[in-house]
């Protein structure tokens, strides 16, 4: 019998398994980065009008995908390393890029699913569209303002997408920030995602900005935060933030407000915030956050709910800026400076608490911290918590300690 | 198969690789999808649920010293009553190991072999099973000896690995107007460790069996341990609601491990290749029960006993192949973990209970 085992054993293995899922690592198109912007019609041009080098290019890089039904809504942009051209030395031995040589490949494509997409975009290269190396979801304000869960689905469902790829809205068209030359990585996409890493000397970035993160507060009936970029010809800028409420995006916030978001969320990485220095006029002084712990409390009261959020900071002395550096840093003059940045960190707190109630976005997430400390409460209120969370009463205390 | 010889210490791996069967890869979506956070509680209520099992196991063992369970239980039961009991055991075991095949080969195809048929993964995994099987159960044990280690690696590096992303809020509030859903939830935990329950199998091979309870109890601890802390990371990192969509949890886990670095960048599929091996030892002690059911069952000569192991081939693939979708098979699982608690709850005491009425009988007419 184990003779008749052992040649069944080894005929699977020859005429069963072979290669059915073997891709060589040459003819895969390992897509990096992928925009998606809202399909804008492409101009039309008059027969007689001679071919501009913009129409040409029109052509090249959009094609309508045709689809089996409904209108193309979405233009997916999708990055792919031109490998041969990389700075990095190759084993093939062709040595530097040719300057000004493309290193990348942006296919865009057009159409209303995303699947449908993708495999439109397999028509126009001769490699299989790959995603397990996705680093980047870029996706246009306009296409954000209308909803996630419109556009998410495909990218929750594929199989080879990793829930780490990082997710960003882009102000304006989201295509442009693939399109970025970057001066130092090779691929924009790449330089994109490793930004998301600086969070941790600065705080005016959004750390969390995994794609998988964001899907989790969708399920979860969540408001949240994701990066805001702007691009220009060869940088990209991440600071700031998108206000989704639900999956919606319904507005932008600057650093600064991302900084206090971060700092009542328990977020905070690492940075420096500034504030006037006592006793030197037009001069400022740096404090390096180093460990911040905040501890956001439910207080039920009789007309209400009121948050007290402590925030206790613990950082460096780092820098006076137009004012004599010879001036003495003593005690005293510590405990001033810290009574200072609890004023201004408070301040900056209570304002960005007071904008972000304007949008009736919970990106604090008071509604989790209700749930899971005050739950009989929460279930009176939990219908129409976002009715009550513009009206919410805070209580923010900050408490500095100078090292 | 008789001549085997189980070292004590064997009984560790054994009980602990056939604990980690594909449920650790799929059961906190059904705990969470009832208990909602205090799903981790449920699976600690699943684990005493489960120690009692396990000890009752034990017990029956040690009373049919030198029986496995097809034979003891014809032994207590009689030619007819016996075969009627035993019935259920030939179905359970049959279906379990088909199952087991089924979900792991869907695991699989979601996350490393798109492309290839499932058939075909499912009728390789099935000749390599049989084949070891065949050899007996010293080979099983000897196999699982070496891939142990590998599995148990993995599992601390996946929990440890998701540490930095645990959130506390995940799991609050504890147990608020949700004891019912608890303890609900807590049956079909203790079903997915029902594992333990080749000890009935196996015994019989150890060489000394007043020493296999302590290391019998290890195996015990380090699974139920690990589908605990699996439950309870999960939890900690996605949150009730986010869990309770995936099919395969503990995979999703290792697919969102963010260690700050590009570091592990496709973990889940050195997860699901490090799985291969543990869902391979554990569909072959099923594998080996159910051809030790089928033995005893039909009553067949040690000479044709090999042919066996061969009529499980094609067994195997039918039940693997049988449902229609990756939901179904889910779902089919789902049923035969709630089935076994059932089994453990009325056929091992009602075998037990048997037992020491003939054990009586048999001293009084001495």
């Amino acid at each position: 019998m184990n003779k008749l085992l052992s040649v069944l054993l080894c005929i699977s293995i020859i005429i069963l398994t072979g290669c059915w899922d073997s891709v060589p690592i040459e003819s895969r198109a390992y897509i990096i980065g992928v925009a998606i912007d809202e399909y804008p019609p492409i101009p039309q041009v008059a027969e007689t009008e001679t071919e501009s080098p913009n129409s040409i290019q029109e052509e090249r890089f959009e094609t309508a995908t045709d689809i089996h039904s409904g209108d193309p809504l979405f233009a997916m942009t999708v990055q792919l390393p031109v490998i041969k051209m990389s700075t990095v030395p190759n084993i093939q031995g062709i040595g530097s890029p040719e300057p000004g040589t493309p290193k990348t490949w942006e296919i865009t494509q057009v159409g209303n699913s995303f699947i449908e997409m993708s495999r439109a975009i397999s028509t126009r290269t001769n490699l299989l569209p790959y995603y397990g190396h996705l680093q980047v979801i870029i996706i246009s304000d306009k296409i954000a303002k209308k909803g996630l869960n419109n556009i998410l689905d495909f990218f929750i469902r594929d199989h080879e997408l990793r829930s780490r790829t990082r997710i960003f809205i882009a102000q304006g068209e989201a295509k442009k920030t693939l399109d970025v030359v970057p001066r130092i990585e090779d691929y924009s996409s790449i330089y994109l995602s490793e930004t998301a890493y600086n969070a941790k000397i600065n705080s005016q970035m959004v750390q969390w900005t995994d794609f998988g993160k964001a899907v989790q507060d969708i399920y979860a009936d969540r408001d949240f935060l994701l990066p805001i970029v702007h691009s220009s010809k060869d940088e990209i800028m991440n600071k700031g933030g998108a206000v989704f409420k639900g999956d919606k995006m319904v507005a932008t916030i600057s650093g600064r407000e991302v900084e206090a978001v971060k700092m009542i969320r328990n977020l905070y990485m690492g940075g420096v915030t500034t504030a006037e220095m006592p006793h030197c006029e037009d001069s400022v002084m740096a404090l390096e956050i180093d460990k911040l712990k905040t501890k956001v409390t439910p207080i039920i009261e009789e007309d209400g709910v009121i948050f007290k959020i402590d925030i206790n900071i613990k950082g460096d002395y780092s820098e006076s800026a137009n004012c004599s550096f010879l001036k003495n840093i003593d005690k005293n003059f510590l405990e001033e400076a810290s009574e200072v940045f609890e004023d201004s960190i408070k301040k900056q707190c209570v304002e960005t608490i007071q904008k972000i109630q304007n949008y009736g976005a919970d990106v604090f997430q008071f509604n989790m911290v209700l749930k899971a400390e005050k739950p009989s409460y929460w279930d009176k209120v939990k219908d129409k918590w976002h009715d009550i969370f513009p009206y919410v009463k805070t209580e923010v205390n900050v408490k500095v300690d100078l090292k | 198969m008789k001549n085997n010889k189980l070292l004590p210490i064997q009984i560790l791996t054994l009980t602990s690789s056939n604990m980690l069967t594909v449920n650790l890869l799929t059961i906190q979506q059904g705990l969470v999808s009832v208990a909602k956070q205090d799903a981790w509680i449920s699976m600690l209520l699943g684990t005493v649920i489960g120690l009692v099992g396990a000890l009752l196991m034990y017990y029956l063992s040690t009373i049919n010293q030198g029986l496995d369970l097809p034979e003891m239980t014809l032994h207590i039961g009689g030619n007819w009553f016996g075969r009627l009991l035993l019935s259920i055991s030939v179905v359970y075991v049959l279906i379990y190991s088909g199952l087991t095949i089924r979900v792991f080969v869907q695991a699989l195809q979601l996350f490393l072999i798109d492309r290839t048929p499932m058939l075909v993964i499912s009728i390789i995994m099935i000749i390599v099973i049989v084949c070891v099987v065949s050899k007996g159960i010293e080979t099983i044990a000897g196999v699982i000896d070496i891939l142990f280690p590998f599995l148990i690696f993995t599992l601390i590096l996946l929990i440890a690995a998701s540490v930095p992303q645990y959130q506390i809020i995940n799991i609050k509030p504890v147990l608020y107007k949700n004891m019912f859903n608890t303890f609900k939830a807590s049956l079909p935990a203790s079903g997915a460790l029902a594992g333990y329950g080749s000890i009935v199998y196996t015994m019989k091979y150890v060489t000394d069996q007043k020493r296999a309870l302590k290391w019998y109890l290890s195996g015990f601890f380090i699974s139920a341990g690990f589908f605990i802390l699996l439950t309870t990371s999960t939890i900690l990192v996605f949150g009730p609601e986010e869990t309770q969509r995936f099919l395969f949890p503990t995979l999703y886990l290792s697919k969102s491990l963010n260690l700050g670095t590009n570091l592990f960048e496709r973990l889940e599929a050195f997860m699901v290749v490090l799985w291969i091996p543990a869902v391979f030892a554990s569909a072959g002690i099923y594998t080996f029960s159910s051809i030790r059911n089928f033995i005893v069952f039909f009553n067949i000569k040690p000479k044709y006993e090999k042919y066996v192991a061969l009529v499980h081939i094609p067994l195997l693939l039918f039940v693997a192949m049988y449902s229609k979708n990756q939901l179904e098979a889910l779902e089919h699982m789902k049923s035969f973990d709630l089935i076994v608690v059932g089994l453990i709850i009325v056929y091992i005491p009602l075998l037990i209970i048997l037992s020491l009425i003939k054990k009586r009988r048999e001293v009084k007419v001495e």
